[in-house]
């Protein structure tokens, strides 16, 4: 092994909870992030949930979770002074990472053209709502606004009843394309020599993940998907059932699988309506029969455990898989066989147990060197240890509210 | 050298090559991604696995005596950008040409399940020895360690089984089974996001030291990493979060709101002071803006029940779109509740950013399909093409990469070392209509501007 994927970048992180993610991502994979916030702290230290409900700055648990791998420092970006000491963090950096309102940075003297003549090297990356672009641009966003503009949020819960958010799941979403297109920047970067800017709307990240539901499957069949409450919309035997202790989540979409299914299913039951031809082939085509293969499946689901049916449908290839909840998730075998669970020691929060790698890299591995910042924690060795900042210019700076 | 099928030039991973072997959904949707932004991706495919692997659009597959293509929009939207040839692993000559295939190839890309790829003898080992600095990603659904490595299963299982669903719901379901996340099958496409993640990750690291590596990628792991703000809620304070509906502790409005038409919604959330004052001005101040039960987001708070109730008297008598530009306009964060005639039809900013865009299938003509969520200034990615028919480029693969003969190339068909191209029928139109899609779009049905909100 020889070092993170990632380390000797440097990433100047100022997102919120629309780009945080990515930030994260790079971070956890070896780029030194320095997340840089105003004096005070930034605002996802506002967002819950707070280590024992506790809501002030140093014991978001938002923030913690968010900001692993990163050190931090601050700096007032609306004073001079504040603008001119983030030049200077610019020419050591590789990127900028941001999420403020398309324009806000240009109007603070700081903005793509401005940051390329000082290092014509460096990614802008900037995720906003909806783009740099267009009609929409200036609009804002949350995690709810955005699920429900994309589409996905239509979906969701049932059919005479609003649509549901899934809490979270946007912003991991453009997270994900903010960090995919940095890496991409920074990998081109050598061939033509300069960085670039990148754009990432949320709402086009969300969009582009439609392609099961959204607009592609409205011109494949000219149907505007309903929401299926427990069940995967226009499918049959794709859901949620009902078992003897909870529920389990079955899709047994492939021709196969519903054949082993009825097989076992009839083991258990003893009728053999599940049997019959008219059942067979793919999802899709058992939906015309929803109502009664609803019933057949949940006679046999609801005599069974959600162990029972997990251990035995991976034994007979058909998909069952249990609806656990988050005391399951941290006891799960498999995750624990692959170290998934790291845990790392705040200052505020004792020490408590992280989410690990979403990958396991064998040379360049996934790992979580120190929890996320206190405000500024990382100043003096940031600014005056690397900048070459005195004492008398960090008291100043501190005097006149620019760090 | 003669012109690459896809032009890659300009854009930001030109020069890298993929092999990639996928099914299903996270990893085509990733290889989509890889090609977008310029690696060439070449599926390497198998005549046995033709009606796992090409017939995902099903019911269009083989079966139906059509011939396995992507032409579909959901396929188009999965897979594209990329390129095929037939090459049989399983035979002793068709290994060869594999091997020599992997030499000048960057990564080696698999969603296949653990026990196929084996099969196949794509073990980063095996790789490995062929080309030290390979490097090699492997996304089956729970990885390719553990005690659960070996099940072969849909994305949509994996999501339930990391508790996620506990958050889904309307209030009064506390305590029932959950709702699925329905048609939205978003846990799929997280992997495709990580893969691409990891897979950049991977060559940055081998551009530094030289090194390539195995990663072995887990859906159910990395659904589990996003979930770290409720995970640490449970450790540090013992709580679950139940079913909230579209409530937010930090908010207030904050929900999805009925208007007018059937199943029309529009969502709503206000943040702040200044949101606020945003959205009495787009309600045009009535009276029960200036209430003390909703003057402080505290208040908002513990009255939500009737302050949810007055403002879906204001949206109930409008139309979604005028709902949310008049919230938008005033600085309030809402959106209708769109569906996929929406997205198509009325969302302006999709049209003016050109999100759908269109594309060469290899024989049908141009359709529509979705673009690429990232928009770099000097390198950008497109999506150009659609996904290639089986064996539609062993001449390129074969005799340009490779540098065969046409007589070499014969030979191998004819031992099975290598599959021949299955031609497109000419006779074949898409049952739906991907060739008319630019009609649709450029139909006359108003757009929301030119709505009369009174009507």
């Amino acid at each position: 092994m020889s070092g993170q994927a990632l380390s000797g970048f440097r990433v100047l992180d100022m997102a919120d909870e629309m780009g945080v993610y990515g930030a994260k991502l790079l971070a956890d994979l070896g780029a030194d992030v320095v997340r840089v916030e105003p004096p005070g702290g930034d605002s996802t230290r506002r967002r819950g949930p707070f280590f024992k409900d506790d809501p002030t700055p140093e014991r978001s648990l938002y923030f913690m979770a968010m900001n692993t791998n990163k050190r931090g420092v601050t700096l007032n970006l609306e004073t001079r002074a504040g603008q001119d000491l983030f030049k200077k963090l610019v020419k050591t950096a590789d990127v900028v990472y941001e999420t403020f309102p398309v324009g806000y940075m240009a109007s603070l003297g700081l903005g793509y053209k401005d940051l390329k003549s000082i290092n014509p090297k460096l990614v802008v990356t900037s995720v906003t709502p909806f783009g740099q672009t267009g009609p929409y641009r200036n609009w804002k966003t949350t995690d709810l606004v955005s699920w429900m503009a994309s589409g996905h949020g239509y979906l969701v819960g049932l059919p005479d009843r609003p649509p549901l958010n899934v809490p979270d799941v946007a912003f991991t979403y453009s997270g994900y394309s903010g960090a995919i297109g940095t890496l991409s920047a920074l990998w081109a970067r050598d061939k033509i020599g300069v960085g670039q800017q990148v754009d990432v709307p949320v709402h086009e990240s969300l969009v582009s993940i439609t392609t099961e539901s959204g607009p592609a499957k409205y011109l494949e069949d000219i149907l505007i998907l309903k929401r299926g409450g427990r069940k995967r919309s226009g499918m049959g035997s794709i859901g949620l059932y009902p078992c003897k202790d909870g529920a389990v989540c079955v899709c047994l979409q492939r021709p196969t699988e519903w054949d082993n299914f009825a097989k076992w299913a009839y083991e258990i039951t003893g009728d053999d309506m599940i049997l019959s031809d008219m059942f067979k082939g793919n999802a899709a085509m058992r939906y015309r029969y929803d109502e009664v293969v609803d019933m057949m499946i949940e006679a046999m689901t609801t005599q069974l455990t959600k162990k029972e049916l997990f251990d035995e449908a991976r034994r007979r290839d058909c998909s069952i898989t249990p609806v656990n909840t988050l005391a399951d998730l941290l006891e799960d075998d498999h995750l624990r066989a692959r170290s998934f669970w790291v845990e790392a020691d705040h200052p505020e929060t004792g020490t408590l147990t992280y989410p690990g790698a979403p990958y396991i890299l064998s040379e360049s591995p996934w790992s979580l060197r120190r929890p996320a910042p206190r405000i500024g924690q990382h100043n003096d060795e940031v600014f005056v240890g690397e900048l070459g900042l005195s004492r008398e210019d960090m008291a100043a700076l501190a005097a006149s509210g620019a760090i | 050298m003669a012109e690459r099928p896809i032009d890659m030039t300009g854009r930001p991973l030109d020069g890298v090559r993929i092999l990639s072997f996928t099914a299903g959904i996270a990893g085509p949707f990733g290889a989509r991604l890889l090609g977008a932004l310029g690696a060439e991706v070449i599926r390497v495919a198998s005549k046995k696995r033709i009606t796992a692997d090409f017939s995902y659009s099903a019911p269009w597959g083989p079966e139906l005596g059509l011939i396995p293509d992507f032409k579909g929009p959901t396929g188009a939207s999965q897979w594209g950008e990329d390129q095929c040839v037939g090459i049989e692993l399983t035979t002793p000559t068709g290994r060869e040409v594999f091997e020599k295939l992997v030499k000048v190839s960057d990564v080696v890309y698999m969603s296949y399940a653990t026990g196929a790829a084996r099969s196949l003898g794509l073990q980063y080992e095996r790789l490995r020895e062929i080309k030290r600095d390979i490097i090699v990603i492997h996304m089956p659904a729970f990885g390719t360690t553990g005690p659960l490595a070996d099940y072969a299963t849909w994305g949509f299982n994996v999501g339930p089984m990391t508790g996620l669903i506990a958050g889904i719901g309307y209030p009064d379901m506390e305590g029932a089974y959950g709702l699925s996340v329905g048609g939205s099958t978003f846990t799929d496409f997280m992997g495709g996001f990580a893969g691409v993640t990891a897979v950049l990750a991977a060559l940055h690291h081998r551009k530094k030291t030289g090194e390539g590596q195995y990663i072995q990628q887990s859906l159910y792991d990395l659904t589990a990493a996003f979930l770290g703000p409720a995970i640490l809620d449970y450790v540090a304070n013992g709580r679950v979060a139940g079913p909230v509906g579209n409530r937010s502790p930090y908010a207030a409005p904050h929900g999805v709101y009925r208007c007018r038409g059937e199943d029309r919604w529009c969502a709503i959330a206000v943040r702040s002071d200044a949101e606020w004052e945003g959205f009495c001005r787009a309600v045009e101040n009535p009276d029960w803006v200036s209430d003390s039960r909703f003057a402080t987001l505290r208040n908002r708070l513990e009255n939500q029940d009737d302050l949810d109730r007055l403002v879906e008297e204001f949206t109930s008598d409008r139309d979604p779109y005028e709902v949310m530009f008049l919230m938008q306009e005033q600085g309030v964060p809402a959106s209708v509740a769109q569906n996929g005639d929406d997205l198509l039809m009325s969302d302006l900013q999709l049209k003016a950013r050109n999100f759908f865009t269109t594309v060469e299938s290899y024989r049908e003509g141009p359709y529509y399909t979705y673009g690429v969520p990232v928009k770099l200034s000097a390198t950008p990615a497109k999506v150009t093409v659609g996904s290639a028919s089986f064996g539609q480029h062993n001449d390129y693969v074969l005799k340009q990469l490779l540098g065969m003969t046409d007589a070499e190339v014969e030979n191998l068909i004819e031992v099975g070392a290598v599959s021949a191209p299955i031609p497109v029928n000419p006779e074949y139109r898409s049952r739906t209509l991907a060739n008319r899609w630019t009609g649709r779009l450029g139909s006359s049905l108003p757009r929301p501007h030119e709505l009369k909100w009174s009507d």
